[in-house]
């Protein structure tokens, strides 16, 4: 899960650089543009898989062609007479180039660019979004893209590193670095802008297309965990555009997070990334070695072999990125996987509890309680009335309760209770301290230990005024009373509205 | 007692019942410091703001620092004697929203309301200001943190006054007492060396004026305009004459006199020391302020003498702003009582104040400080329009009062409050005009702005009370009305029983209504409820697009419509969880249910809780029927 909210951030915000680098003063919005992205990706998602799926395919098989074309150039084009230029790297870049040529580095670069096989994943789990015979489907598509990536991935590496481009990445002070890929187009296509800029294009939509499957991806993956009680059962709530939009928001908001702490910087993401992707290919492949172990099936011992191999490789490059990168921001990933996994236990613990506690198994019906209602009234007038006729139709243990915070107001209110409601009792109580909702309480935990037994409602009229800001002009004492008792046991609190016009 | 009320005791104080409400009353002594500290402490900002306009005449205008400030007075005086006579004809406090509302008209009594109240919240903030400008003089390694420091003492201020009037007579009575003794001490030393000593004005350094320039009639108005700061706060004793001991007009029109001759004789002191030494006074928020001017002056820089003046000038300032705090939150009640601002106002808090209305000013003096960065003379432009506007509505309504009542000597006092009206009237153009540009624009629209927010509040009470009268109907007989109740019922489980039950006692008519999100799931319920759902009968409801609430509130409007003259209740049940976090583990549907379907008129909503801590493990141990209801525990409803 983790890797795939990394997933978005760092494919947009790879994405983010490519435009930076063909439109270079768009650099210092870097992060607005990649929070533009992130929520555009999120209302394209709301809307549903389908459409999405349509609005993929055409960018995905543009950016294969002008990457093997750019690779076919840069490869093949010297056997032809074509001579790509030579990348002229700003002085500084040259100094430090020296220093490029040492092992840590080498390993840095191994494992800065492991990240682009992430992608494999995201097949395997989207297995049931293809179309029937969905395994075989996947395989293949596996397969060729796998082929595709490493073509696309060795001839960059190569050219890259014919032509001397150094990637300094973001040094101090400098909001942003080009792209490789720019500076190999730039290479290859002697500077032309045209052609730099439609391999940057196809890169960028492409990047963006990559952090959709994450979209598709990680509300499955969790509404799955919310269906077997480890993560908040909303999760699992299909939207009214039938896909799970609570997990697409979410994923939304911790990118955004990301991506905002980060500062839309890929170089500070991506030893994040690596870790959290080996992880889960080794956990895969290990799992995949128990599996064949336990099926035996025709041919399981090469089976077997083949996973047990991959786990090995990917736990070496594992260690290799923890080792390498840990101080880099690796060790967040360390930190947070044990985290994620310690709140699904506990959120597991909590629906079982609850489940226990909800249980009718061993519960008989009982014979209803008596039954009291107590009226709170401010004063007689209108707003008061429908409340009282309320009480009397829901209980024939009625009373009334004022609470006397004006002494000098309790005569009149006593006058007139007897025309309008001479025959509930009214129960005056003093407030010595003014305060409304202290003694209210009192009065009602006191008959609620009196009557031990008994059912308790109490009614709380209330006017609803027409305009919002008319609001403030009241006390809103019903609100906080709602609030106050709401804590009490035995009790259950009741407001009857009365509407002015 | 929960932490809040707990931390609301220690800083605060106990509660104080409403007996004991007759016994905070000040004496004179100590209603001298509660309500004068305003007017004393504007001799700290008035000269100043004289200077500062004049001196950018150059040396010639240094040389009417003193008929300015003689002007000041005169007119301080003037006002003085009006005030003298309100106090009198009001003795239950009126101040000028009660006398121009009793004798000109509503309008104008808002008028001055809204007047008043503005100027309250700048008393505040000047104040403030300035006396943190004269701590900054002393210690100028605090400039920077003007604002920060403003901040913290009208914080300060607003707790002392949440506790109450009567400590905080006793708390700022010593340094009132301490500041006249050293600012006198000040003036009479300094007069004392240039008089009889004849010593020659002390060497200041400072930047040289600039070159003369004429000294021109606008300027010296523009000078007035801004000493008439000095008059703020006057009117303060008159809207509290109720705080007095009895006889009350008597008390306060004895308090009122001493303390324009002490408000008098420091105005005019200290522009005269100003005058004679020399002191030029230009902008700038780390400018040394006047009265660290003048006593570096005077005692020659001895930093001992300067620290005594400017501590005592500090206090008194600070202090003043407590003057506002006694008034702003008094005449806030006043007028919510008359119902022109929100009646929360109108609410005696737990100490016997009006803690709304302290509160409130609390706030409104910050924002004003913040946004002008504590700087004092930008605030005083600010300043002199609204108490001139009062002042002018005070007066006038006291003509009218004479020339209604017609008592012994009418005729004199008539003339008395008529010449203090004339001559604030005039007072109050030249400052509008003055002082436009500099901010009192602000004021200017600020004013009519909250006049017309009173007069939408009484409109709102007006029309509530006309709604609510009973006057007009007649009590009738209670006749039961047929009565139908909704249960929700998302699930079946133990959490529904509670509300079940409760369905089932307001009423005979019961349905339960389930929702149908997932199909599936329905069947289930259904025979479920077959088991547990006590014969009440179950609709279920369709909904195809997944959501809750709008097929819900369809269906009870179609209760209505089916049955007009019945009462629907929806009775929802919600299980209570014990820690919070677990209830984002929910979908918290009652809640949004509750939300939607009470803004349907004419349907009651009430949920029944269910709480989950109790261990309901013992309900499969012990299965016995009789057990049941009294674990009390068990069954909440």
């Amino acid at each position: 899960m983790t890797d795939y909210v990394l997933t978005v951030a760092v494919s947009i915000t790879a994405g983010v650089q490519q435009i930076t680098s063909f439109f270079t003063h768009l650099a210092p919005y870097q992060t607005e543009l990649a929070l533009a992205a992130i929520w555009f990706l999120t209302l394209a998602n709301l809307r549903g898989a389908k459409e999405s799926g349509l609005l993929f395919a055409i960018p995905v098989y543009f950016f294969v062609v002008t990457m093997l074309g750019t690779v076919a150039v840069g490869v093949f084009g010297p056997l032809f007479g074509y001579h790509p230029r030579p990348y002229k790297p700003p002085e500084e870049a040259a100094q430090q180039a020296l220093h490029v040529v040492s092992l840590g580095l080498i390993l840095r670069a191994f494992a800065s660019g492991c990240a682009a096989m992430t992608g494999i994943e995201a097949v395997t789990d989207g297995v049931q979004a293809f179309r029937p015979p969905e395994s075989k489907n996947a395989a293949q598509t596996l397969l060729a893209m796998g082929a595709i990536l490493s073509t696309i991935f060795l001839g960059i590496s190569y050219i890259a590193q014919k032509y001397h481009i150094i990637y300094t990445g973001h040094s101090e002070g400098d909001a942003s670095a080009e792209s490789v890929i720019s500076m190999v187009a730039r290479v290859v296509f002697h500077d032309d802008p045209v052609w730099r800029g439609v391999v940057l294009l196809t890169t960028t939509v492409i990047l963006v297309l990559a952090a959709n499957t994450a979209y598709a991806d990680f509300p499955r993956l969790s509404s799955i965990l919310a269906r077997d009680g480890y993560a908040p059962r909303q999760l699992a709530n299909l939207g009214d555009r039938l896909v799970f939009s609570n997990g697409i928001v979410l994923l939304a908001v911790f990118v955004s997070i990301l991506v905002i702490a980060f500062s839309a910087s890929v170089d500070r993401l991506i030893p994040l990334y690596a870790v959290g992707v080996f992880t889960a290919f080794t956990l895969s492949q290990a799992g995949m070695v128990r599996h064949w172990l336990m099926q035996r099936g025709k041919g399981w011992q090469w089976k077997v072999l083949a996973n047990g191999i991959g786990a090995v490789a990917t736990g070496i490059v594992l260690l290799v990125i923890i080792v390498e990168k840990g101080p880099q921001g690796a060790w967040i990933v360390i930190v947070v996987i044990p985290i994620i996994i310690w709140m699904f236990m506990q959120v597991k613990r909590h629906y079982e509890k609850v489940r226990a506690r909800l249980t009718l198994i061993g519960y008989e019906p009982e014979p209803l309680p008596p039954h009291t209602v107590l009226v709170l009234v401010s004063g007689v007038h209108r707003g008061v009335i429908p409340a009282l006729e309320y009480a009397r139709e829901i209980a024939k243990d009625c009373r009334a309760v004022h609470i006397e915070i004006n002494p000098a107001e309790t005569q009149r209110i006593k006058d007139l209770w007897e025309p309008w409601a001479g025959d509930m009792p009214l129960v005056i109580i003093e407030s010595p301290y003014r305060s409304l909702i202290g003694p209210v309480v009192e009065y009602v935990k006191q008959v609620s230990a009196e009557h031990a037994r008994h059912l308790i409602t109490v009614v709380v009229p209330e006017f609803v005024v027409t305009k919002w800001w008319e609001r403030f002009l009241h006390y809103n004492a019903a609100f906080l009373i709602k609030m106050a008792l709401g804590g009490l046991r035995g009790v259950v609190i009741t407001n009857v509205r009365y509407w002015l016009d | 007692m929960g932490i809040w009320s707990q931390l609301r005791r220690v800083v605060v104080g106990h509660p104080l019942p409403t007996e004991q409400a007759e016994f905070q009353r000040l004496p004179k002594v100590l209603a001298l410091p509660v309500f004068c500290t305003d007017a004393l402490s504007s001799s700290a900002y008035a000269p100043q703001e004289i200077l500062l306009t004049l001196t950018l005449a150059g040396t010639a205008g240094i040389h009417w620092v003193v008929p300015v400030a003689a002007g000041i007075v005169v007119l301080l005086w003037i006002v003085t004697t009006s005030y003298i006579q309100t106090v009198h004809a009001y003795p239950s406090g009126g101040g000028s929203y009660i006398v121009a509302k009793e004798n000109l008209s509503v309008h104008m009594g808002l008028l001055a309301a809204a007047a008043l109240l503005t100027d309250y919240v700048l008393t505040v903030s000047v104040s403030v200001a300035s006396g943190i400008q004269q701590l900054t003089s002393l210690i100028p390694d605090l400039a920077p943190l003007t604002t920060l420091l403003c901040l913290g003492v009208i914080l300060f201020i607003t707790l002392a006054n949440l506790r109450g009037v009567r400590e905080s007579g006793t708390l700022f009575a010593l340094p009132v007492y301490f500041f006249l003794i050293t600012a006198f001490g000040m003036i009479l030393w300094g007069v004392w060396e240039h008089h009889v000593l004849r010593i020659p004005p002390y060497p200041l350094h400072q930047p040289q004026p600039m070159a003369t320039t004429v000294v021109t009639f606008s300027l010296l108005l523009k000078a007035f305009a801004s000493g008439c700061a000095a008059l703020t706060g006057v009117e303060a004793i008159s809207n509290g004459v109720r705080a007095f001991r009895p006889p009350e007009s008597r008390n306060a029109a004895i308090t009122l006199v001493v303390m324009s001759v002490l408000l008098g004789g420091l105005t005019f002191g200290i522009s005269y020391l100003a005058q004679v030494n020399h002191v030029i006074y230009a902008h700038g928020i780390d400018q040394e302020s006047a009265v660290s001017l003048v006593a570096r002056a005077v005692f020659h820089d001895n930093i001992l003498a300067r620290a005594l003046v400017l501590i005592g000038t500090t206090l008194v300032l600070l202090l003043a702003a407590n003057t506002s705090f006694a008034d702003f939150p008094r005449l806030s009640a006043i007028l919510a009582r008359d119902g022109f601002v929100p009646r929360q106002l109108a609410n005696l808090g737990d100490r016997l104040v009006y803690s709304n209305g302290i509160i409130l000013l609390g706030v409104f003096s910050s924002i004003l400080i913040v946004a002008f960065h504590g700087h004092v003379d930008r605030l005083i432009p600010l300043y002199a329009v609204g108490v001139f506007l009062s002042f002018t509505l005070s007066q006038a309504g006291m003509v009218r009062h004479w020339l209604m009542q017609r008592g012994k000597g009418w005729q004199w006092k008539a003339v008395v409050n008529g010449v203090g009206a004339v001559i604030t009237a005039i007072v109050l153009m030249v400052v509008i005009v003055e002082k436009a540009l500099q901010g009192a624009w602000i004021v200017v629209l600020i004013i009519p702005t909250l006049m017309w927010l009173f007069g939408q509040v009484k409109a709102h009470y007006e029309s509530l009370r006309s709604q609510l009268s009973l006057v007009g109907s007649v009590p009738e007989p209670f006749v039961p009305v047929p009565h139908t109740v909704l249960l929700l019922v998302h699930n079946v489980h133990r959490g529904v029983i509670p509300a079940l039950n409760y369905a089932r006692q307001i009423s005979d008519d019961v349905r339960a209504i389930h929702i149908e999100i997932d199909p599936a799931n329905a069947e289930i319920l259904k025979a479920r409820w077959m088991q547990w759902g006590q014969e009440v009968p179950l609709v279920i409801i369709e909904s195809p697009f997944r959501s809750l609430l709008s097929p819900l509130v369809e269906y009870i409007q179609q209760v209505q419509t089916d049955h007009p003259g019945h009462l629907v209740t929806v009775v929802v049940p919600e299980f209570v969880v014990n820690r919070w976090w677990e209830r984002i583990l929910h979908a918290n549907s009652a809640f949004l249910i509750k939300m939607a379907v009470a803004n349907i008129p004419g349907v009651v909503v009430t949920n029944v809780r269910y709480y989950l801590r109790s261990p309901v493990t013992a309900v499969g141990a012990k299965p016995s029927v009789a057990s049941l209801p009294q674990r009390v525990g068990d069954i909440r409803y």
